[in-house]
């Protein structure tokens, strides 16, 4: 009988190691402390923002005795990866910074804001700071048209939004290097247009024997996403750009198909560094920075990438993304949009605290100015006459932007509700890779987008 | 000694490692083709909708035309890669596992043989990345040598012509190790007995290959070509770093192909559904593989 029971005892004592073993434990691995509202986690998956986040957070905790925790998971698709199995276990912490977007299926698991964030607090952002946070009525439209849509998607209502925006930025952006643009007899200024861009390039290389351009083309939809838009807002105007979007248009029309020839011009006069298509983004700025090739593609966040690979201000000549000739749109203003937004966990324990973290953390300009300057991106507070105490490279990236809404955040709505999920875009930005190849013209990269376009649209994609 | 009074004793002792399985192995295993039926973005699965079998459909019977083609891309990948490596790695490590067994410098020649197999995999994909750049170890060397017609001015993996080569090589690199040993295995286990009796019946070198050490590694011949079909089809780290899948999807394998579907598109339930597909084919294979050699493992 004591031998039963000391076996029984025993296959007790291994079944609970086993259950406890497999639980994921009380303590939430990012959740709140037992300290509770005096002390809140936060996540990120943005290296270079975590000084700039504790900097904040530093001051919120002066201001009010709250301690923010903040870890960092990187890269992006191992932070995506820990965000949904800590949502899944409910082990998500009580702050997320995460990318600015709707209906990126986050939001089953943080808190909805539109009840409890008011004018007060919006009216202190850029003016298109929420664009791209919150949810447009032409992306419920086509979430309930797409039979792929997921269910969070589908569940989703226009004017709900569940984060604050953090940072602003823009894409569109050519950084030239000075000295090789001087060697080469040029004088270091922006071009008026991409044919004088081109041309530049052409010189340059008969010159100094250095390729023209580099970018991270290993990412297929990269030239679309960073240059590509850019062309074909300003060549035929927001709408007709939104019209393709939705459909309405194509490729091989005369009002988009000199946007597909921009790219074949800079194939076929060899500017492209050679390996640009096994070159990512990382790569295409080390290679700049090493004088691999006379310009870079890039946002507003690569400055802070080239000054941290050792080159200098001085060194650097940027400019938007000149027009084509005979372009509606003669000059591109950088449009700044959200680049990455704060969201609280809807089942944190210090939701108050998590909420009031993330208003101070976006709306107070000593919070943003600190934040700014310690991870190098531009807030998207509209910091008025603050905005001197910004670090003197980010204060020119500021001054760049445009202070009202331009042609991008026309386009955006669009852009944001069908190029990821009309899949002819995904085509596109593989024939574009052929094209740098030489392997495809623009006639042949238009027809080829029309003709999935087509078939996608007959097979009820 | 067993008693009546203590027989279920031994399973007790079974019952951590059968729990740590089911919890584990099925559970996820079940999950996985569960999820194959529905549509979930990956968080909550309350939230996932059921949709029958339009997962398959969609990249089966192209209800989507761009992830069918995307799929049977992959997978001409994956075949090509897996049919490479049993044509090419198969005679390699039949040819090192005999010299393996004949060198005085066996031990030295096993290090170096095997270094694929212990090195870090992420380490090395990204050395032969770089020896794959326009300006890299191959071009340099072709260049060199005068065999200016076998550079790539884009490098090997900047051309979609030439990226799968790439991809190939290093697979081959990678395969080899295993099925040295193998093969060296094998003929080590060959009972020298029967070469001295051929040799005494005045059989050639070729006759005692041909009826003796072939026939004898018939049976690890199927375990190297199930082993690299089975690795083929699950090439993922030398694809995700040299390429990516690129360029315009000319390296594209089902691992990244399923990668990119669940966790940059947040479709897994589409994810599953082409994960078990490529499952049930290298299952396939490695059914026809053990009729073809007629051989019992």
């Amino acid at each position: 009988m004591k031998r039963k029971a000391t076996l029984m005892v025993t296959m007790l004592s291994v079944l609970c190691l086993f259950v406890s073993a497999c639980s994921g434990g009380q303590k939430q691995e990012g959740g709140s402390s037992a300290e509770g509202s005096k002390h809140l986690t936060m996540w990120t998956w943005k290296v270079a923002y975590t000084p700039g986040i504790e900097a904040a957070a530093k001051l919120y905790e002066e201001k009010t005795g709250v301690k923010v925790d903040v870890e960092t998971f990187t890269p992006d698709d191992t932070y995506r990866q820990k965000f949904q199995a800590a949502a899944n276990s409910k082990n998500l912490p009580d702050v997320v910074n995460w990318w600015a977007t709707a209906g990126d299926s986050i939001e089953g698991s943080v808190l909805e804001l539109s009840g409890e964030v008011g004018d007060d607090v919006l009216s202190k952002y850029y003016g298109t700071a929420m664009d791209p946070i919150k949810v447009t009525q032409s992306q419920v439209d086509s979430w309930q048209k797409d039979k792929n849509a997921t269910t969070v998607q589908k569940s989703l209502k226009a004017g709900q939004f569940y984060g604050l925006p953090l940072d602003i930025g823009g894409f569109f952006t050519f950084y030239g290097n000075k000295q090789l643009i001087e060697k080469a007899g040029l004088t270091a200024e922006a071009p008026k247009t991409w044919e004088e861009f081109v041309t530049m390039m052409e010189t340059i290389k008969s010159k100094t024997g250095t390729p023209g351009l580099v970018f991270g083309a290993k990412t297929s939809d990269l030239w679309e996403n960073w240059a590509g838009s850019a062309l074909a807002i300003m060549y035929g105007g927001p709408q007709s750009y939104i019209d393709l979007l939705e459909r309405k248009a194509k490729m091989s029309d005369p009002e988009h198909l000199p946007v597909v020839q921009a790219v074949q011009t800079l194939a076929d006069k060899d500017l492209l560094m050679p390996g640009i298509l096994s070159t990512d983004i990382d790569g295409a700025d080390q290679a700049f920075a090493a004088g691999k090739a006379a310009f870079d593609l890039g946002g507003s966040f690569t400055m802070s990438t080239l000054l941290a690979m050792g080159m200098k201000p001085e060194d650097i000549v940027t400019f938007p993304v000149p027009p084509i000739d005979g372009s509606k749109i003669t000059s591109w203003t950088t449009d700044p949009f959200t680049l990455t937004m704060l969201s609280v966990n809807k089942d944190s324990k210090n939701k108050d605290a998590a909420l009031d973290f993330i208003k101070y953390m976006t709306t107070d300009p000593d919070a943003a100015v600190a934040f700014a300057n310690a991870a190098y991106t531009v807030p998207a507070l509209n910091l008025g006459d603050r905005a001197k105490d910004l670090d003197p490279n980010l204060k020119a990236i500021v001054d760049s932007f445009a202070t009202e809404p331009g042609p991008y955040s026309e386009a955006q709505p669009a852009i944001n509700a069908y190029r990821g999920k009309n899949k002819e875009w995904e085509v596109y930005a593989q024939s574009i890779q052929s094209m740098i190849e030489k392997k495809m013209t623009a006639e042949q990269a238009a027809k080829k987008f029309d003709d999935t376009m087509k078939s996608l649209q007959a097979s009820g994609n | 000694m067993i008693t009546t009074r203590n027989k279920w004793v031994p399973y007790l002792f079974l019952l951590p490692g059968v729990l740590l399985f089911l919890a584990v192995g099925v559970y996820s295993v079940g999950f996985s083709i569960l999820l194959s039926f529905y549509n979930w973005s990956g968080i909550d699965f309350s939230t996932a909708r059921f949709e029958g079998l339009a997962n398959f459909k969609q990249f089966l019977l192209g209800d989507d035309p761009i992830v069918t083609q995307n799929f049977y891309n992959s997978l001409l990948h994956n075949v090509l890669i897996g049919a490479a490596q049993v044509v090419i790695v198969i005679p390699i490590a039949i040819v090192l596992a005999f010299v393996l067994q004949n060198t005085k410098m066996a031990s030295l020649y096993r290090t170096v043989y095997f270094l694929p197999m212990i090195a870090s995999g992420v380490a090395i994909f990204y050395v032969w990345k770089g020896l794959f750049e326009p300006t890299g170890a191959f071009n340099s060397l072709f260049h060199a040598i005068g065999l200016d017609f076998l550079t790539v001015p884009g490098g090997m993996l900047g051309s979609s012509s030439t990226s799968l080569i790439g991809i190939i090589i290093t697979s081959i690199w990678g395969g080899l190790p295993g099925t040295l040993i193998l093969y060296y295995a094998g003929l080590t286990s060959i009972d020298p007995t029967l070469y001295e009796a051929a040799n005494v019946d005045g059989a050639s070198k070729l006759t005692m290959i041909t009826k003796i050490t072939w026939p004898l590694l018939k049976p690890i011949t199927l375990i190297a070509v199930i082993q690299m079909v089975n690795g083929a089809f699950q090439a993922f780290e030398n694809v995700f770093i040299m390429t990516g899948g690129g360029p315009s999807g000319s390296s594209e394998v089902i691992g990244t192909l399923v990668y990119r579907t669940a966790f940059l598109n947040n479709d897994y339930g589409l994810a599953s559904a082409i994960g078990w597909i490529s499952f049930l084919i290298t299952g396939a294979i490695a059914m026809f593989s053990i009729r073809s050699f007629k051989v019992d493992i």
